[in-house]
């Protein structure tokens, strides 16, 4: 078991380098910001004063060393935008971010669990259908979409909740209603798929022969068989959840890293993009072994195996 | 109590020899017969048939509704018949028909997911095949690449790219494509792990086949039937991601139509014409919900089971 | 037993106790209905078990015996299931009258169920003592001190050495003969009078299916219990069995006391049983199997199940159901030919 995470943690420890590196020299092809923060008309000595002082004119691998140098004392860089220490920039939109993945990821799971539970009861009955369906829609849905339709009927039409911005809970409620809605669909078919199994499983029948009530059987039984798929589940929706967080951040105007990062793209600042990728793979890092963990506290057999 | 001896002498049965009872179900899946029997699945199947038809007419049919500027129909409502039964689903700012920039937009829309999924299934599935079959350090390092390219957020990865290349249809289909390669190198390589080390790859070679034949003739077609199952549901998230992309401003480009432009074209207008960032929104839903139906009823149907009992309902 | 006249049912089917049966099956029916076919589990199937004694279920898989068991237990899906009875009777009360409320107190609290392969059939992810203390949390009301001491005294009863630390490991952590008999002190735990336990060695090694039968023998003595084996190894129970049936494609073959049977096996179906064993056959001499395939249940031949690979078929066993014949030694036979030979002999 300790061999295990121990080989998972240097997996991904590998992986993050390899990403460092993929961040680094992808991030210096999209142009020199050079021709986006002077204006047109600048001239060439201002503009080569400008590259001069960045450090934009040495070598790619005098850049790469500096920069491995640097991230060995966790300096990502100076944000070419706001002459502060990317890091800090990115850490100050951290708490947003995670928040708002902490409100979707407990809502969706939460949701996944009644919903799975209940089509899993009875297979290919009515409830079962409507169920899968509508999970599917929610995974389906395009998120940008669900955002705009949201904010059409509850921020323009009823004008219950703003449009954008972020201050008290009335500025979450839309954010996390239209990023809950596709883990939610994913994770109740997972729920769902692992019940079934976990309840034509033998135990079961013991349970049953033994008297245990229903309820007990589904909860407290079948459950906690069924929860290592959704926990892998889980932890895949990470990705998929930055991807989300970026266009839902954007729209809603929300200050967080997603945002942060989308604007660092448009605007070259290359530091706040690099601290930015680099940060969120740690952070997955961490999020992957807690996951492992988690995996170890339910099934006893992961444990001692 | 003991068991007693047996008899030493049994006297033969007159009964016949064997019963045989093997019912072979190395038949094809009855497709129609398990669509007819699934309304859901119909009804997708039946929305996808729909889209092809689109693709094929939708610029014959209305071309001149989706590009024709017509200023004096400008923003008319859903629902509205000024101008004929084409602008029921309303008309955009510059007075073309929705209904009809939805139609044609269909062509873009899914021939780049299209492109974008089938490509990434051959290279995909090919640099799998490879880092399987020749293994060691290469084979690792090709993990390696394949799960950083999977740890970044793809929409990221995009966007950086595509602020390098210019927005064409091309580079989008470029992106996209690489974005989902390490589903399927991961899977392929999966595969040739584990029929690697079974027996009868060690018969071919015994009998002189070179590498290359081996994996075209044993271990691609065991690796065809689980990639097939991922490239459906990839498809459908091309299809998001692309719109989304492309509702980001850095997808595909006006005039070119994807329904995923035509809700970034929308969404300044959502108090005065909700209409014109709905519909397209819609279609992006139903075709991904459809797609990912005709998925799940596509597995269910090649479950081996499932067809045993259909075998049987059908002989009895 | 399926016979053309209803008779009352015979007297080797009934207990040697004089007291009231334990448990009455009178004609179970169990068929499984969907589009596809139906299939007859159990055809008209009747026993008694009386208090204290060990009923053996012999027969092949197919044969029925487990499924008339799980359809006691409410253990069968329905539909598809469909469960008919004349009577199904457990300590006087009809359990198919039952309702689920009423049900619940019969599970586990007065009959219990022990199953094949314990490694399975018991939770992975629960310490067997909470496995093992559920049985008191669902039933009754004691104090978790109170759980964990019962918890442990059963333990010891099964003979699991070092039971407290025993109590908070895990299945898998378990030998397979301890784990079975841990599901084994799991089912008693409430001192039910009816047992049923399903193949409980067919998952173990020889040795250790004597000792787990040595177990259940102990069990039913010390506790004024009533056991029901279902096995497919006839010589298993011989040891241990007071009474026997033996079934095959839903129907009661043979039954009576296990001396009757074994000491005067009858049925051609029951010598085949006997004669197939390896152990059976002397040195030099081949195995006897029971020729042909087993039966189709979706499409059972008419008249008698087995003459399709009996050696004493008649033309009659083809389409008319085999009568039951009670034999000068005691036990009943359901076989037209043993009808046959004992009208030709006055």
């Amino acid at each position: 078991m300790r061999d295990y995470v121990l080989k998972r943690m240097l997996q991904s420890l590998i992986s993050l380098v390899g990403l460092v590196i993929l961040v680094f020299f992808l991030v210096r092809l999209t142009g020199s910001p050079a021709d986006l923060y002077l204006p047109d008309d600048a001239s060439e000595a201002a503009r080569q004063e400008y590259i001069r002082i960045h450090g934009l004119d040495r070598p790619m691998i005098v850049q790469f060393g500096e920069f491995l140098r640097d991230l060995a004392v966790l300096d990502l860089g100076t944000s070419i935008r706001q002459a502060r220490p990317a890091v800090e920039i990115v850490l100050e939109a951290y708490p947003t971010s995670l928040a708002l993945a902490g409100w979707t990821m407990l809502f969706a799971t939460t949701g996944a669990i009644l919903l799975g539970v209940w089509a899993s009861v009875r297979p290919t009955g009515v409830v079962d259908r409507i169920i899968s369906v509508l999970s599917l829609a929610g995974a389906s849905a395009p998120n940008f979409w669900v955002a705009l339709t949201l904010i059409s009927i509850f921020a323009v039409g009823f004008r219950l909740l703003p449009t954008s911005g972020i201050g008290g809970w009335e500025y979450w409620v839309l954010p996390v209603m239209v990023l809950t809605l596709r883990p939610l669909g994913l994770l109740a078919q997972v729920v769902r798929e692992a019940m079934i199994r976990a309840l034509t499983a033998p135990y079961v029948r013991t349970a049953k022969a033994k008297g245990v009530p229903f309820r007990s059987i589904l909860y407290v039984h079948a459950l906690r068989n069924a929860s290592l798929p959704v926990l892998t589940m889980i932890g895949a929706q990470a990705v998929g959840f930055i991807n989300g967080s970026v266009v839902i951040e954007s729209i809603f105007g929300f200050p967080g890293v997603g945002k942060l990062l989308i604007d660092a793209i448009r605007m070259r600042d290359f530091a706040v993009v690099q601290a930015g990728v680099v940060i969120t793979a740690a952070v997955i890092f961490l999020m992957n072994i807690l996951i492992d963990l988690a995996y170890a506290a339910l099934d006893p057999r992961i444990r001692h195996g | 109590m003991a068991i007693p001896p047996a008899p030493t002498e049994m006297p033969r049965p007159q009964a016949p020899e064997v019963q045989a009872e093997m019912v072979a179900t190395r038949t094809r899946p009855a497709y129609l017969h398990f669509l007819a029997r699934d309304p859901v699945a119909l009804l997708a199947a039946a929305w996808l048939v729909l889209l092809i038809v689109f693709v094929v007419f939708g610029e014959w049919i209305v071309g001149d509704a989706a590009h024709g500027l017509n200023l004096r129909a400008r923003a008319l409502p859903f629902g509205s018949t000024e101008g004929g039964w084409i602008n029921v689903l309303g008309t955009d700012a510059l007075g073309r028909s929705v209904l009809a920039r939805i139609i044609v937009g269909t062509k873009v829309t899914l021939g780049i997911a299209l492109t974008s999924a089938v490509l990434a299934l051959l290279i995909g599935t090919l640099i799998g095949l490879w880092a399987g079959f020749v293994g060691g350090w290469t084979g690792r390092v090709i993990m390696q690449i394949s799960d950083v390219l999977q740890s970044f957020p793809s929409i990221l990865l995009a966007m950086v790219v595509l602020y390098v290349l210019t927005p064409s249809p091309v580079n989008l289909i470029l992106v996209l494509t690489v974005g989902q390669l390490p589903v399927y190198i991961r899977v392929a390589r999966a595969e040739v792990l584990e029929l690697r080390e079974r027996l009868f790859v060690d018969a071919a070679r015994v009998i002189g086949a070179n590498s290359r034949q081996i994996i075209r003739l044993h271990i691609a077609p065991m690796v065809a039937p689980t990639v097939i199952n991922i490239v459906t549901i990839d498809f459908a998230l091309i299809m998001l991601s692309e719109s989304s992309l492309s509702f980001l401003g850095i997808g595909v480009q006006a005039p070119t139509i994807t329904w995923g432009l035509m809700v970034s074209q929308g969404k300044d207008y959502l108090d005065t014409a909700w209409w014109m960032a709905f519909f397209p929104g819609l279609m992006i839903m139903l075709t991904t919900l459809s797609i990912n139906l005709m998925a799940n009823w596509l597995r269910r149907v090649r479950d081996p089971r499932e067809r045993w009992r259909y075998e049987r309902a059908k002989a009895s | 037993m399926s016979a053309p006249a209803r008779e009352s049912a015979p007297e080797a089917a009934r207990g040697t106790d004089a007291a009231a049966p334990l448990l009455e099956v009178r004609d179970l029916r169990i068929e499984f209905r969907s589009p596809a076919q139906t299939v007859r589990a159990v055809r008209g199937v009747s026993f008694d078990v009386a208090p204290r004694e060990t009923f053996a279920i012999v027969g092949e898989s197919g044969s029925g015996k487990t499924v008339s068991m799980m359809a006691l237990m409410r253990l069968l899906q329905s539909p598809p299931a469909h469960i008919e009875a004349e009577a199904l009777r457990f300590e006087g009360r009809d359990l198919l009258t039952l309702s689920g409320a009423e049900w619940s107190g019969y599970a586990g609290d007065r009959i219990a169920m022990v199953f094949q392969d314990a490694l399975t059939a018991l939770n992975p992810v629960y310490t067997v003592g909470w496995q093992i203390g559920e049985m008191f949390r669902v039933h009754r009301d004691y104090s978790r001190r109170e759980v964990r001491e019962r918890s442990v005294e059963l333990l010891r009863q099964v003979g699991i050495p070092e039971p407290e630390r025993r109590l908070g490991d895990y299945p898998h952590q378990f030998s397979g003969g301890m784990r079975q008999r841990a599901m084994i002190a799991m089912a008693i735990a409430l001192e039910p009078t009816l047992l049923i336990a399903d193949e409980p060695t067919t998952a173990l090694d020889v040795t250790v299916q004597a000792q787990i039968m040595d177990l259940l023998q102990r069990l039913k003595e010390e506790r004024d219990m009533s056991l029901v084996l279902i096995t497919h190894d006839l010589g298993l129970v011989a040891e241990t069995a007071d009474r026997v049936a033996i079934m095959y494609a839903g129907s009661v073959m043979e039954s009576g006391t296990i001396r009757q049977v074994l000491g005067n096996p009858s049925h051609p179906y029951t010598l085949g049983l006997l004669g197939s064993r390896p152990q059976a056959i002397e040195r030099g001499h081949k195995l006897q199997p029971i020729l042909g395939s087993p039966p189709n249940l979706a499409a059972l031949p008419g008249g008698c199940a087995f003459h399709p690979r009996c050696p004493r078929a008649l033309d009659r066993c083809a389409d008319t159901p085999a009568p039951i014949v009670r034999l000068a030694s005691g036990q009943d036979v359901a076989c037209h030919a043993i009808d046959e030979a004992r009208l030709a002999t006055p």
